[in-house]
């Protein structure tokens, strides 16, 4: 294994690692996109060493989160009984369903799910009153105590779930559909809504990435540099986020999901292929 | 006293770093190592959530107990299937 090829992994996953982190969403699509387009890996490897990057970054990104209060544990373990589910069904539908029908609708959804992160305009609340899965943190970039309740509970149990099968159909984190549900539609704080899906990625990517090690798709020597690149770079965006304003981030997001949804509409046309 | 947020925060990061710890030292030695690291790293995420649900226990708030069990048991057969 040529030392150049590793360090240039791990710069790569220290730059995933950190953009996964500051915005929930696992870094995991980024992961994919490089061992497909820089190393040319196959696909099953690709999306294996994809996943266990994620696991990695959640860790590192949740063990601050959570301790920072940022997380949201309640509502986290809520909906991860519909995102692991929705991961073991995804395996299942992934089979039935023309693959490029749910990238290209997921595409279109990303592109919605961007402009309605961008749409909401007005501040978030800050003194809400608080309901039993609600929660409150203290935001260091506005200096101010937030408290926030959930709206719509029953749309973020849907998108968890969806999340889920899509997560399993094609091997990206689930979090790229969550963190913009949980902010535009549940009304979860940015910052909240990020350290949440963080915390739940990393269980949902470990259940695909245990199937995809059990059947030997892992490739152990590039695991080494990911794995310590995405840790490294989710330390540095756990930092950087608590400092950002939660607009910068949702702008940052958007332009991140419409980059999304580019890409997985050229999956749907064929252009892009894993 | 730890809180269960402490509690969860500090297995997070043991199990990450031991993970890499074993990883990085298999990398020069034996990659029996790297693959072991990898299983830690895996099983990582199920662990807090075996601590969070002894903690909802401890809390009396059996509902989030429930969720976590069952969330493992989906785990479980997952990783069975795939054997």
């Amino acid at each position: 294994m040529e030392w150049l090829l590793l360090l240039g992994t791990m710069g790569f996953a220290v730059f995933a690692g950190m953009i996964g982190a500051m915005l929930g969403l696992g870094g995991g699509v980024f992961m994919i996109l490089f061992y497909l387009l820089a190393l040319n890996l196959p696909a099953h490897q690709a999306v294996a060493l994809s996943l266990i990057a994620v696991v990695g970054s959640s860790c590192i990104g949740g063990s601050f989160y959570i301790k920072e209060g940022l997380t949201n544990l309640r509502l986290a373990m809520s909906m991860e009984t519909f995102t692991v589910t929705g991961a073991v069904m995804g395996a299942f539908v992934g089979f039935a369903l023309p693959p490029q029908a749910i990238q290209a609708l997921l595409g279109v959804v990303l592109f919605y799910t961007s402009w309605a992160v961008l749409r909401r305009r007005r501040s978030e609340p800050c003194n809400a009153q608080n309901d039993r899965l609600g929660g409150e943190f203290y935001d260091m970039a506005c200096n101010q105590h937030v408290r926030y309740r959930i709206e719509r509970l029953g749309i973020g149990f849907a998108s968890s779930l969806a999340g889920g099968i899509i997560s399993g159909i094609i091997g990206i984190g689930g979090g790229v559909l969550l963190v913009p549900i949980m902010n535009a539609v549940m009304k979860i704080p940015m910052k909240a809504a990020a350290a949440t899906s963080n915390f739940m990625v990393g269980l949902t990517a470990a259940a695909s990435a245990a199937v995809y090690y059990s059947a030997g798709a892992v490739d152990l020597q590039l695991s080494v540099p990911s794995v310590l690149g995405v840790m490294v770079g989710a330390f540095i965006g756990t930092k950087a986020m608590v400092r950002t304003e939660s607009a910068v981030l949702k702008k940052f997001l958007s332009v991140l999901l419409v980059f999304f949804g580019v890409v997985l509409l050229l999956r749907a046309w064929g252009i892009l292929s894993w | 006293m730890v809180t269960l947020e402490g509690a969860i925060s500090i297995a997070l990061r043991a199990g990450a770093i031991s993970s890499i710890v074993l990883m990085m030292i298999g990398l020069f030695t034996d990659e029996r190592l790297i693959g072991m690291g990898i299983a830690l790293l895996i099983m990582t995420p199920v662990f807090r959530v075996l601590i969070s649900s002894v903690g909802f226990l401890v809390k009396k708030e059996l509902v989030f107990v429930l969720l976590g069990f069952y969330v493992m048991l989906i785990f479980v057969i997952s990783v069975l299937f795939a054997l």
